[in-house]
């Protein structure tokens, strides 16, 4: 197979906006995961609820992507806030495999109502009118929205890294999972935090969701798809760690967009490779520590 | 717990019930489907309607016994859908299984049939086993196969000027064989091949690959990418320009109408398809989507058609010769023909049903008239660009 340079930059283009995607969805799990110790499964179920309301807040309130890309990731939040309140908490204290196997039923429930409500066929979700069309650079035609996207995914990663290793609520809510009885003892409700940092987690997946609605089929299988693959993303970059989490994802996205050009057929296993072998070299993942 | 010494007898009692119940004096067939999984949108819930519309239509009786359909939901798992047919042959007088959205269980269910003497119909299945290794005296091949599936889009849009392809396949046993029909095909036509890519199952961003074969300035794009990776392979062709354009064209291999629907003709629009049924092509085929429609508020896909059609054409020759076993039926089709939206086509011996198709553009949004209507005929693919001949070699049947 020959391949012109100008091709290879229009793929390699494609690769790290994929890779931006998986820095988004990544973040979400990341931030659950580092703070409350949760491996949250159902982040996937909610990525494709934030797609879902987005659809259904233009399919029958005629609320637009803007009015989506807010609304959507709260409803989203709002969710997440009351399975946390309701369900997750009581397992804080047991092992891991109880929060997965947990998340685990619920995501299989939440896709399986999807799935009966409304069918499999994916739904249509168009661009909005303000990021249609594109930007022609002579080797490639690059669609507006995919810009959009990427900077969005920039905006997103560094805002979340930002609260989280910088402002006074970042510095609580890691205080308030790693010492729980000391951060009570300086008068701060630790439950709530906790309640909103899952909030915040599962609301991120929510704009992800909106975000892949016009360029991704709308369908509630669309979850269960992507989330394999931005578990593996999450190991690579050490389980918890945000900066880990947006450095593997743009660039296994940029991997993966590699293979597809040398080798199709193994572009959906080689970020598997990819994490066997660093789990095999460093098993707390690039950025990740041991507790 | 309750007591386990209840449960045997009970058992029995209901084995003995069934049996007596079933037996002879009535006519099952079986609609075994994808009911919840990822194939239920384009079989599933409108697959079982379409047997029950074909039982009703015929006046709910044959040779004065009455026809029940029955239903299951085989979740897209091969094992699973074996399991259901062994059950249906053996303990529950299921006479005739359709639908089986699975090729792998398909085969099986079909050699099944042959060993229990009973009659099996793929009409959802598109593996050409069926009629060559697979052949048997208890199944005829209802719905188009695999080769169907590549020659039809290729001869028709080669007819029209079309010369080199880029093919974008899955990496699975149907994008193979799609690719291993089409190949020769295209050159014996005088085309070719440019390239090929296989893409792993849920992929979700196929740009790269769009890419690619819009630098390689082929004629048409052909996707054999199967509801979901459609959908997003068609939808980001029409984002990054490469549709719908006067240069490429993008034919897809394999498309059920419910994928137009679902995507909507503005992003569809000028998408190449090869339909065996389509819901507005003549007053038949008319009448029985209408029907479907008033019952389930969507037009059938061509497999609902193909469970209808099938079903209707079982009855009717089980009617004409007067019994309901199954090699006799079978042999009735081959002697006779079966009826098929008001022709009588040809069964041939090594079970491959006979017919003719349309290609079909997806109308642009402009040109849709009234609530599903989606498709408008180009070119009409006559039988022997549809199926390869039968290879004795492989089917003793066709010796």
């Amino acid at each position: 197979m020959t391949m012109s340079l100008p091709v290879l930059s229009g793929q390699l283009l494609v690769g790290l906006i994929n890779g931006s995607f998986y820095a988004i969805l990544s973040l979400g799990l990341s931030i659950i995961f580092g703070l409350l110790g949760i491996v949250n499964l159902t982040q996937g179920a909610f990525y494709m609820v934030g797609a879902f309301f987005a659809w259904m807040l233009l399919q029958w309130l005629g609320v637009g992507y803007w009015g989506a890309l807010i609304l959507a990731p709260l409803g989203v939040a709002a969710i997440g806030v009351i399975l946390e309140l309701l369900l997750i908490r009581r397992i804080y204290r047991l092992d891991h495999s109880y929060g997965l196997l947990l998340t685990f039923g619920l995501l299989l429930i939440i896709q399986g109502s999807f799935v009966y409500i409304f069918g499999t066929a994916g739904q249509p979700y168009p661009i909005p009118d303000e990021l249609r069309g594109g930007y022609n650079l002579g080797f490639m035609f690059l669609p507006k929205y995919r810009v959009w996207v990427v900077l969005v995914a920039l905006g997103l990663c560094f805002a979340t890294w930002y609260s989280i290793e910088r402002t006074w609520l970042g510095r609580t809510l890691r205080a308030a999972t790693e010492k729980p009885s000391l951060t009570r003892a300086f008068g701060i409700n630790v439950p709530r935090l906790v309640t909103v940092g899952f909030g915040l987690g599962v609301g991120l997946s929510g704009l992800a969701g909106v975000l892949a609605a016009p360029i991704y089929a709308v369908s509630p299988l669309m979850g269960a798809d992507i989330i394999i693959v931005v578990f593996a993303v999450v190991v690579i970059g050490g389980m918890g760690s945000i900066l880990g989490s947006i450095v593997s994802g743009v660039s296994l996205g940029l991997l993966e967009g590699l293979t597809k050009v040398v080798y199709p057929q193994a572009s959906s296993s080689v970020i598997f490779v990819m994490m066997i072998l660093v789990l095999l070299i460093k098993p707390t993942g690039l950025f990740g520590w041991e507790k | 717990m309750r007591p386990s010494w209840l449960l045997g007898p009970l058992a029995v009692l209901a084995a003995l019930t069934g049996v007596a119940a079933a037996g002879e004096n009535s006519v099952k067939i079986g609609v075994l489907t994808d009911l919840t999984s990822f194939a239920s949108t384009a079989m599933g819930p409108g697959s079982v309607l379409a047997g029950q519309l074909a039982v009703e239509h015929f006046g709910g009786k044959v040779l004065g016994k009455p026809v029940e359909v029955i239903s299951a939901d085989m979740q897209s798992k091969p094992d699973l859908a074996v399991q259901i047919a062994r059950r249906w042959y053996e303990a529950e007088n299921v006479d005739l299984i359709v639908d089986v959205p699975a090729s792998a269980a398909a085969i099986a269910i079909q050699a099944m049939a042959t060993e229990k003497d009973k009659l099996f119909m793929a009409t959802v299945a598109a593996t050409p086993v069926l009629t060559l290794k697979g052949c048997s005296p208890n199944a005829v091949h209802w719905v188009n196969n695999t080769s169907s599936l590549a020659r039809s889009p290729v001869s028709a849009l080669m007819a029209e000027g079309a010369k080199t392809w880029f093919l974008i396949m899955p990496d699975y046993q149907i994008g193979k064989d799609l690719v291993a029909e089409a190949t020769p095909f295209i050159e014996q036509l005088g085309g070719k091949v440019l390239d090929v890519v296989y893409f792993p199952t849920a992929t979700g961003d196929f740009t790269q690959y769009l890419l690619r074969a819009q630098a390689s300035g082929a004629d048409v794009i052909g996707a054999g990418a199967i509801g979901l990776d459609l959908s997003n392979l068609i939808k980001q062709a029409v984002e990054f320009n490469i549709l719908p354009s006067s240069k490429q064209r993008l034919a897809a291999f394999v498309l059920n109408l419910s994928d137009v629907h679902a995507v909507g003709l503005q992003t569809m629009q000028g998408v190449y398809v090869m339909q065996e049924y389509y819901w507005d092509r003549n007053d038949l085929m008319r009448a029985f989507g209408k029907a479907f429609f008033a019952r389930f508020n969507r037009m059938p896909n061509f497999t609902h058609s193909s469970n209808y059609s099938a079903i209707t054409a079982y009855l009717k020759t089980v009617q004409d010769i007067g019994t309901d076993d199954p090699k006799k039926v079978v042999a009735r089709m081959k002697e006779v023909g079966a009826p098929r939206w008001g022709e009588q086509v040809k069964v041939r011996a090594d079970g491959r049903v006979l017919f003719g198709a349309d290609l079909y553009r997806v109308k642009a949004p402009s040109e849709s008239k009234e609530p599903w209507d989606y498709l408008k005929p180009v070119a009409a693919i006559p039988i022997d660009k549809m199926f390869p001949p039968a290879d004795p070699s492989q089917c003793p049947l066709a010796r």
